[in-house]
């Protein structure tokens, strides 16, 4: 399809004109066009942006219509005018009073607030205002929580996050260490910032990832909606924008080996930065980076050991090797309801390599040949 | 134009023509003035004049208020009826035989953007709100009337009087056109060594 035909289809859906089959085609289109997604989403919102509120404006201009009205002799008596408002579109961003009252009955409903969560909880949980608050996750386990502007964050397991009690008050101010994968409340007065290892990002949209575990080598942050700002603490000058279905990987300074140490020179280098698409898996629409939200865990020809660490997350345990160079065995999948055996048995088909269990801890034994 | 919308409209019509409710004529007023402005300040341009071409619709509409269940597209009526009188004062201001709607650049006072509400940049937005402003006077007309009121392509045409295939035509190039000023944007503000592209 030529560019033109594409655009009187964006058009088409837009106006809302599209007919079901259009839709489709459109959707099709989309999919072979990855770098109009961006634009296309902020058109999409802006087409749906509503107006500044006018009615000021249009209250003036209607006093004024009906006095030229009268002055022109036309029968106009104003009868007492109720103001009702039923017919008002209201402006993004206002709550209206059924809602206010729905935020204050689950604050006041939130009294016994868990700060330590352990289990995963369906229900996220209204965190009262004004207090510091700590979530931490053990391994093995993961959990939903609300910030208190009703922020949604997803906590990965073996993850920690933290907010003092000014949270809310200018700024909206969390430290992470770990994997969490956010949906910001909009709020244009109160910027939404994460402070990861040395990253600060700074949300301006909704939704993303952010992966930043003490001990691994780089810190990620995965953008899923809207956009945000990432800015590195020692080169505040530098401000990367993402947009959506890209993600950024830094590299993680304190993971260096002594021997690299020794040769770092005095003078401060650039942290090694890279953007790529997010990666997904096949026909499935789920960014690998997020599939654990989904309790998935998908990973894509990964080595042995990074996929340890993977799994000791995701189901708690430990494991060790007998053999480094088992790290040079590599592997594709994705694991859902499988218990930790059935995963390590599932792996055992494609590589060789025996395991014993005791406990949580699991041994890995690579045949040397 | 929307369901509900449209729906409004016709509730108000139908209280104003039954029962000579001031109530709805003031919400009715009130519900179309912007979009009415919008349009109107976009043909002439001094304030005090469309203002009173606004309100001379809407005199005729209490005028003709017992025959309102009549009309079939309230809104579109009126919008027909606005740029008719707008053309018409135009006319007699200039002497001139006939006015095109294509002379004139419109004040984009309606494309309202919050870059937080939009989750862009205020750079972004300038330059979204430029690109829009720079769009050919008819294009840009047509993406307000589709954009801002809702109208369909056949109510477009009729508004204008050009095609339906002009109609379509012209709003994709002005997506397209915004969609190009959203993507030079981004592509400047990425400042680093980039290890796949993008």
């Amino acid at each position: 399809m030529d560019q033109e035909q594409l655009w009187k289809l964006i058009a088409r859906k837009l106006a809302g004109e599209a007919s079901e089959d259009e839709l489709q085609e459109l959707q099709n289109q989309l999919c072979l066009n990855p770098d109009l997604h961006y634009s296309l989403q902020t058109i999409y919102d802006l087409w749906h942006s509503t107006p500044a509120n006018q009615e000021k404006f249009s209250e003036n201009a209607y006093s004024h219509h009906v006095e030229r009205m009268t002055s022109k002799g036309i029968a106009f008596k104003e009868n007492e005018t109720l103001d009702i408002l039923p017919i008002k579109n209201s402006p993004n961003g206002k709550f209206r009073p059924a809602a206010w009252f729905g935020l204050l009955l689950l604050v006041g409903l939130a009294a016994a607030t868990l700060f330590k969560m352990k289990a995963f909880h369906p229900q996220p949980l209204a965190i009262i205002k004004n207090t510091a608050g700590e979530i931490v996750t053990k391994n093995g386990s993961k959990t939903k929580f609300l910030l208190p502007d009703g922020t949604s964050v997803w906590l990965n397991a073996g993850s920690k996050l933290n907010y003092d009690s000014t949270y809310g008050n200018t700024i909206r101010e969390v430290s992470l260490n770990g994997e969490a994968f956010f949906d910001v409340v909009k709020n244009a007065t109160k910027p939404f910032i994460i402070h990861a290892g040395k990253l600060n990002i700074k949300v301006l949209g909704t939704a993303f990832n952010v992966k930043s575990y003490e001990g691994e080598k780089t810190i990620e942050t995965s953008l899923i909606r809207g956009s945000i700002e990432v800015t590195f603490n020692d080169f505040s000058s530098r401000k990367i924008i993402l947009r959506p279905n890209q993600k950024l990987v830094v590299s993680n300074d304190a993971f260096e080996s002594p021997h690299e140490q020794n040769h770092k020179s005095l003078r401060q280098t650039e942290p090694v930065v890279t953007i790529a698409h997010l990666s997904h898996l096949g026909r499935d629409s789920t960014p690998v980076e997020t599939a654990w939200i989904e309790n998935r865990l998908i990973f894509n020809d990964e080595s042995f050991m990074e996929l340890a660490r993977k799994m000791e997350r995701w189901y708690g345990v430990e494991i060790d090797f007998n053999d480094p160079k088992a790290d040079s065995l590599h592997f594709t999948g994705n694991f859902s309801k499988e218990t930790i055996e059935q995963a390590l048995n599932a792996l055992r088909f494609s590589a060789p390599f025996k395991y014993s269990i005791h406990n949580n801890q699991i041994h890995i034994v690579t045949n040397q040949n | 134009m929307s369901r509900i919308a449209a729906s409004k409209i016709a509730l108000l019509q139908t209280r104003i023509a039954r029962f000579e409710d001031q109530q709805a004529y003031k919400e009715l007023f009130l519900m179309l003035y912007p979009s009415f402005f919008s349009l109107v300040s976009g043909i002439i341009k001094s304030k005090p004049v469309v203002e009173e071409i606004i309100s001379d619709v809407f005199i005729k509409i209490w005028e003709k208020r017992k025959e309102l269940d009549l009309i079939d597209n309230l809104k579109l009526y009126c919008f027909v009826s606005a740029k008719n009188l707008s053309l018409n004062y135009l006319e007699k201001q200039k002497r001139s035989a006939t006015v095109n709607i294509d002379d004139f650049s419109n004040t984009l006072s309606s494309l309202y953007m919050d870059p937080h509400q939009l989750m862009i940049t205020s750079e972004m937005r300038d330059r979204i709100s430029k690109s829009v402003d720079e769009l050919p006077a008819r294009c840009k007309m047509i993406f307000i009337l589709v954009k801002e009121n809702g109208f369909k392509y056949r109510e477009v045409a009729e508004i204008m009087k050009i095609s339906i295939k002009t109609v379509e035509n012209q709003l994709a190039i002005a997506l397209r056109k915004i969609s190009i000023s959203i993507n030079f944007d981004l592509s400047r503000s990425l400042p680093v060594h980039l290890g796949t592209g993008i």
